[in-house]
């Protein structure tokens, strides 16, 4: 199922949620959405979903304008399923949850396959569980399988990992995965994480103040993002706007020395706070930046030391070992020498 | 003192051995009062989830109005429909005064406002993403009214348990409406009334301890209705 949503635009009330969103998802495609809390990826969600219309602009299912409402929109949403951020459950069993979508369209459950499902998202044996008592990672998967069991052709998922824990979220990314590759269904998926974005999907958006800043495929948003917002969104730490020159990249007041070449004059770098050590000396090396620096503050993260770095122009964020940064007696205030290798400099265009 | 054990004494009889006129009456007052809440039940389930789905101007305000006629006066509403259904009113060709079946369209109407207002709040009491949830599972408009009825059904049987209450212990319509007619419109209320003024302590007695039962049945049902819900 092919899903377009164009030039749409929603208000509740006085705030203006979507403003002339456009996206498209192709048909057996991964589609990540990707935004900050409360840029309207729910609202997005809830519109495919044909559960709200939108003010103005048009739903598309296959190219058609979906209806807003009825009994058209309601056999049009019997081909998908959304699965909200906060999934309710009935009162009764995780079988009976399960099942829900069957019988609303007048079809009879298969016992057999309502557990090869509970057993596909990793619920085997839950089906005579009370849906209530289940933790937030099952009732996520408990969810997930009710959708699918009625056989959509497109998946809708808010925040799927939002209530799972950090240890669980590996294992249902790989079912998403599998899921996905197994079912040959269209997914699009709503997050804010990045991380869950990349490991899933095969293309997407940035959804920021209601519209799409950036689409395309997941690396072409996360290595060259269109915004210094974008960058910073996606992860990148340490993002400065460049202007290129041969190897050079002029930042502000800041000369950094870059591997290659590029073909563009205007853009981003970014360094990972990893690539960056920190001395009390001049590092010698020439393909090392070493850039004279005040440590601001000091965050003790457990294994490592997040330092904040005052340079002339900008402040950079180094991470380093514990050991290193007590070996060097490091405290706010004290100057210090930040150096990082070209190579290590990343160069978002 | 004497004499009230002694008329307590006969009421017990009265009971025991099913005294057939306080049978008979016992019996009309619990159909009526079923016949008002079932058809309550019929009318305003449907209206009180109508209110709650859908969205509409001065819905808060509807709300008000129908929790503001949680407490209003039984002989009002008898008033009203006495005014509606006498002779020179406009339900006066349907000949229901007097009659156990104008009793009832009074009894509908008192218990109309306890009714919709339980019904709206026990709907508002499940939780907020059930229907876009039923929806986007495939439900149509009424299935997902009837799932999220069907989640409420505790709130559900409270609203109908009080609105029998409501209807089982009221007077002053029956009385109005019904004429507390021997063997026709006469219930347990407007019985004791009349005993009462009769001074036919023992056998109002007898009809008191039976209605006293059956509210709290009515209340012990409540209770554990309640507690369900929780």
């Amino acid at each position: 199922m092919r899903l377009g949503l164009q030039n749409v635009s929603k208000s509740f009330g006085s705030r203006r949620v979507l403003d002339g969103l456009s996206m498209e998802v192709p048909e057996g495609g991964f589609f990540v959405l990707i935004g900050p809390t409360g840029c309207g990826k729910t609202t997005a969600l809830r519109m495919a979903d044909l559960l709200i219309g939108p003010d103005s602009g048009s739903v598309t299912i296959d190219g058609i304008e979906a209806p807003g409402s009825g009994r058209a929109a309601t056999a049009l949403r019997r081909r998908m399923s959304l699965v909200m951020q906060r999934p309710f459950m009935l009162a009764g069993s995780v079988r009976r949850n399960t099942e829900y979508g069957l019988a609303v369209r007048g079809l009879r459950p298969d016992r057999a396959n309502t557990e090869a499902m509970l057993e596909a998202v990793g619920l085997a044996g839950y089906g005579d569980r009370e849906a209530n008592t289940l933790s937030g990672g099952e009732l996520q998967k408990a969810a997930l399988a009710r959708s699918l069991l009625p056989g959509p052709e497109l998946l809708l998922l808010d925040e799927p990992m939002s209530s799972v824990d950090p240890e669980a979220r590996p294992g249902l990314r790989a079912l998403l995965r599998r899921l996905h590759s197994g079912l040959g269904i269209t997914i699009v998926m709503a997050t804010h994480d990045f991380t869950d974005a990349l490991a899933l999907g095969t293309c997407g958006a940035v959804l920021m103040d209601g519209r799409i800043s950036q689409a395309g495929t997941l690396d072409d948003i996360f290595h060259r993002p269109a915004t210094l917002e974008i960058a910073r969104f996606v992860g990148q730490v340490n993002v400065l706007s460049a202007v290129f020159s041969g190897l050079d990249a002029s930042c502000g007041g800041l000369r950094i020395r870059i591997a290659e070449p590029v073909p563009v004059r205007k853009g981003f770098v970014a360094i990972p706070p990893e690539a960056i050590s920190i001395s009390l000396e001049p590092v010698e090396g020439s393909q090392r930046n070493v850039i004279p620096a005040v440590v601001m503050s000091l965050e003790d993260t457990g294994w490592t030391c997040l330092v904040e770095l005052e340079l002339s122009c900008c402040r950079l964020t180094a991470r380093i070992t514990r050991e290193s940064a007590a070996d060097l007696g490091l405290v706010g205030g004290k100057s210090v020498y930040a150096s990082f290798k070209a190579t290590q400099v990343r160069v978002l265009q | 003192m004497d004499k009230l054990a002694e008329a307590f004494g006969i009421s017990l009889r009265l009971i025991l051995s099913g005294d057939p006129t306080v049978v008979e009456v016992t019996l009309r007052t619990l159909g009526i009062s079923a016949s008002a809440t079932l058809l309550a039940c019929l009318l305003f389930i449907p209206a009180g989830a109508i209110v709650h789905f859908a969205s509409f101007p001065g819905k808060k305000i509807l709300i008000s109005v129908i929790q503001a006629f949680y407490s209003v006066p039984t002989v009002f509403v008898g008033l009203v429909v006495f005014l509606l259904i006498s002779r020179t009113g406009p339900l006066g060709s349907l000949g229901l005064l007097f009659t156990r079946q104008g009793i009832v369209l009074a009894e509908v109407l008192l218990i109309a406002p306890v009714m919709l207002g339980l019904v709206i709040s026990g709907l508002k009491g499940v939780s907020a993403d059930a229907p876009d949830t039923l929806r986007t599972l495939g439900a149509g408009r009424i299935q997902m009214a009837a799932a999220v009825l069907r989640e409420a059904s505790p709130a559900m049987i409270s609203a109908v348990l009080l609105s029998f209450g409501r209807a089982i212990s009221e007077v002053g319509a029956a009385m109005m409406i019904g004429g507390n007619i021997a063997g026709r419109t006469r219930t347990l209320t407007t019985a004791i009334s009349l005993g009462v003024g009769k001074g036919e302590t023992a056998e109002s007695i007898a009809l008191g301890l039976i209605l006293l039962s059956i509210a709290l049945v009515v209340s012990a049902a409540v209770h554990m209705a309640g507690s369900r819900s929780r």
